[in-house]
């Protein structure tokens, strides 16, 4: 199935700052793709390129079946993560504007929009000026002008900035939503909690630069430790094997002896008669991962 | 609808429904009732609706014919013959009437005419009664020549080719092509603040991305040209339609003769627009360059500033142009985008601008008018995301 976006080995540069780096990646059909890396890796500057607001120095970008084109556009909704909307504009006439610029005709901008204000209770509010709203008010605004021309591919620069945890999880519901009809959203973003959560592969950068690229799945088992989590139910016996022993709260975490498989340490447990609540392969979080290879990038 | 259109509506609504923009239409009607209340009153104020007395020994008004009245404003007042001198004396003494005229026995060999006033007659009565003279003198005259003779002769001066006449009717109509080019300098200058700030707004309310991530630089620039064009256009239509009003209500109602039979030519027209409207463009897209390349609108305004000098620079050449409108310098004036409108037009007053300089002026602004279309597309390109800091010359050539 041929791929929503793919980069091939784009760079680019602003002055003495090489803000992308030969990058190559590649966002599936119908996939939450995440877009990671610390403030200043090139987040931005990437999805820029994408979008054909910068051109690259070097490499190509292939959207929707190839180079950028005008009416490539209208199949395409992004959300910058400068969100701006026309403030002393009357809400819905803002919206009606920005649909027809994605290629819907006034009639079916106006019908639309009024379907997505009901939808994000903004009916009422339809009438007022953008600046008149509240700033909860104007993100689902913004999020109607990214999603009135029903987008086949979304793409949202940190979605979750200063949203609070009502708009946050409805942000999270309608990515849901629209990847179960077929969207492919990309999301840059820092927050790896959310990115766990809603993203099916990622792409790690700093300065530029690829750090970790693959399924969320395959990223954590390449950066698990050889340990177990355990709680048990009593004290702990001495096992055969284990290098090492933490306390993470009520958890202990067991480091295990090179050879040794987590199996055969539960088999061990289970022979003591040990009483498990918890046992599990521990997989580090994203955050560590996020960490850890900033770090080794670094070094 | 193409999103050019959208663009182009889109603010064309954005400035015509605003207050300010009502206003600074009805300024110029306002302008104009104005002066027009204020030449009513002060003919007012310099008339004496207070009858005119005249005693006639010469017999020339034996027989008066009365003036007829050529308009509604003519405030004619009526005119009392007497026999005498003393009767006159007395009404003028007792304020009846506001002066009286003495025509002697030999009038008509001397010319010699009295009039006798306690305070200086109003210039209603004045010029009445040297037409009721005039037409009085004229009786039995055949009713042409007695036109001919009211009127005064009509001298029309003629180039020797024949392509070009003048004549004091048709001054106003020589003259609205100047006009024209004064009216172009205050449209752009009027216009400046919205091209200025044409994409000022999408910069400040950081809806850029968004909108260049739907609609390629080009068409957005070209869109909010276009656009900001039809607000100016709005305008001028209007002020032309003002000044229509004002021309025919000032010709046909007060009879000011200099507002009647005023025309132009459709090749002046035809001319006119060729020569401004690629002119207009050209400053406008340059003008929306700069407004783009700032980082804050009133820098733009600076910019703005120094281009309105080079508006004006034709009309501080008025002298020069007027005394030799063929000089090297003011042909080379008609050539050059920036000046060309001004100067072709006042030359068009004084001289014949040979076909050749017209044309080619027209092209000339053609192709500016085109790169700076581009150059403001690039300038958008180029200066979209820069929030707060300003876009140097050279990066508008660079690839972005």
């Amino acid at each position: 199935m041929m791929n929503t976006v793919e980069v091939s080995h784009i760079t680019k540069t602003f002055g003495d700052t090489r803000a992308v780096d030969d990058l190559t990646f590649a966002v599936e059909r119908g996939e939450i793709f995440g877009l990671l890396g610390p403030n200043g890796a090139g987040k931005t500057t990437a999805i820029r390129i994408l979008l054909d607001i910068f051109k690259p120095d070097g490499g190509s970008v292939a959207i929707l079946g190839g180079p950028m084109t005008e009416a490539k556009k209208n199949h395409i909704g992004y959300m910058p993560e400068e969100r701006g909307l026309y403030q002393d504009s009357v809400l819905e006439g803002c919206l009606v504007y920005l649909g027809t610029l994605k290629g819907l005709s006034a009639a079916e901008a106006r019908k639309r929009v009024a379907v997505q204000l009901e939808r994000f209770e903004l009916a009422e509010h339809k009438s007022k000026k953008v600046k008149e709203l509240s700033k909860g008010m104007q993100q689902k605004a913004q999020l109607i002008a990214t999603l009135v021309h029903q987008p086949e591919l979304l793409i949202i620069d940190e979605p979750f900035t200063a949203l609070d945890p009502i708009n946050t999880q409805m942000i999270k519901d309608l990515m849901h939503d629209l990847r179960r009809d077929g969207v492919t959203i990309l999301m840059s973003t820092h927050q790896m909690h959310q990115v766990e959560e809603l993203c099916d592969r990622i792409l790690l950068i700093d300065h530029g630069r690829k750090l970790l690229y693959g399924s969320l799945d395959d990223i954590r088992k390449q950066y698990s430790g050889h340990a177990v989590l355990v709680r048990p139910e009593g004290e702990l016996p001495t096992l055969e094997g284990i290098e090492a022993i933490t306390q993470v709260n009520s958890t202990v975490k067991m480091s295990l002896a090179a050879g040794i498989s987590p199996q055969e340490i539960l088999k061990a447990l289970l022979a003591k008669k040990v009483i498990l609540e918890k046992f599990e392969i521990a997989v580090p979080t994203l955050d560590e991962i996020f960490i850890r290879a900033v770090a080794e990038a670094a070094s | 609808m193409n999103k050019l259109w959208h663009v182009a509506f889109q603010e064309y609504k954005r400035h015509v429904f605003l207050k300010r923009f009502i206003f600074s239409l009805l300024s110029l009607p306002l302008v104009i009732g104005m002066m027009l209340l204020l030449i009513f009153v002060m003919e007012l104020s310099e008339n004496d609706p207070r009858p005119l007395g005249y005693v006639d020994h010469s017999g020339v008004l034996a027989q008066a014919i009365p003036v007829p009245a050529t308009s509604r404003f003519d405030h004619l007042v009526d005119l009392v013959p007497y026999d005498d001198e003393a009767p006159a004396r007395a009404a003028l003494d007792s304020g009846e009437i506001q002066a009286y005229y003495l025509l002697p026995p030999d009038y008509l060999e001397t010319n010699h005419v009295t009039l006798v006033y306690v305070r200086d007659i109003g210039s209603n009565a004045r010029r009445q009664f040297v037409d009721f003279l005039q037409l009085n003198l004229l009786a039995g005259r055949p009713d042409n020549i007695v036109d001919l003779a009211m009127e005064g002769p009509e001298v029309i001066v003629r180039t020797p080719d024949g392509s070009r006449e003048f004549s004091r009717s048709r001054m106003l109509s020589l003259l609205l092509p100047v006009f024209a080019s004064m009216a172009l300098v205050i449209l752009i200058l009027t216009s400046s603040g919205y091209l200025i700030g044409a994409v000022a707004e999408e910069k400040e309310s950081r809806t850029m991305e968004i909108l260049i991530t739907s609609i390629s630089p080009n068409q957005l620039i070209s869109g909010k040209l276009l656009g900001i064009t039809a607000v100016v256009i709005t305008q001028a239509l209007s002020w032309l339609f003002f000044g229509a009003l004002f021309i025919f209500i000032g010709g046909s109602y007060f009879g000011y003769e200099w507002l009647q039979d005023a025309r132009m030519d459709f090749s002046t027209v035809v001319v006119i627009i060729a020569v401004m409207l690629p002119t207009y463009v050209l400053f406008a897209a340059l003008l929306t360059a700069a407004g783009a390349a700032v980082s804050a609108v009133q820098e733009g305004q600076q910019i703005a500033g120094f281009f309105s000098m080079l508006l004006w620079i034709p009309f501080m050449l008025l002298q020069h142009v007027m005394e030799s409108p063929n000089s090297p310098l003011v042909v080379g004036l008609s050539l050059l985008p920036v000046t060309s409108p001004m100067i072709i037009t006042m030359r068009n007053f004084l001289t014949i601008v040979p076909t050749w300089q017209v044309v080619t002026s027209v092209l000339l602004s053609s192709v500016a008018a085109a790169g700076a279309v581009w150059l403001a597309g690039r300038s958008l390109r180029a200066g979209m995301l820069r929030y707060g800091q300003r876009l140097k010359l050279g990066e508008l050539f660079k690839r972005s």
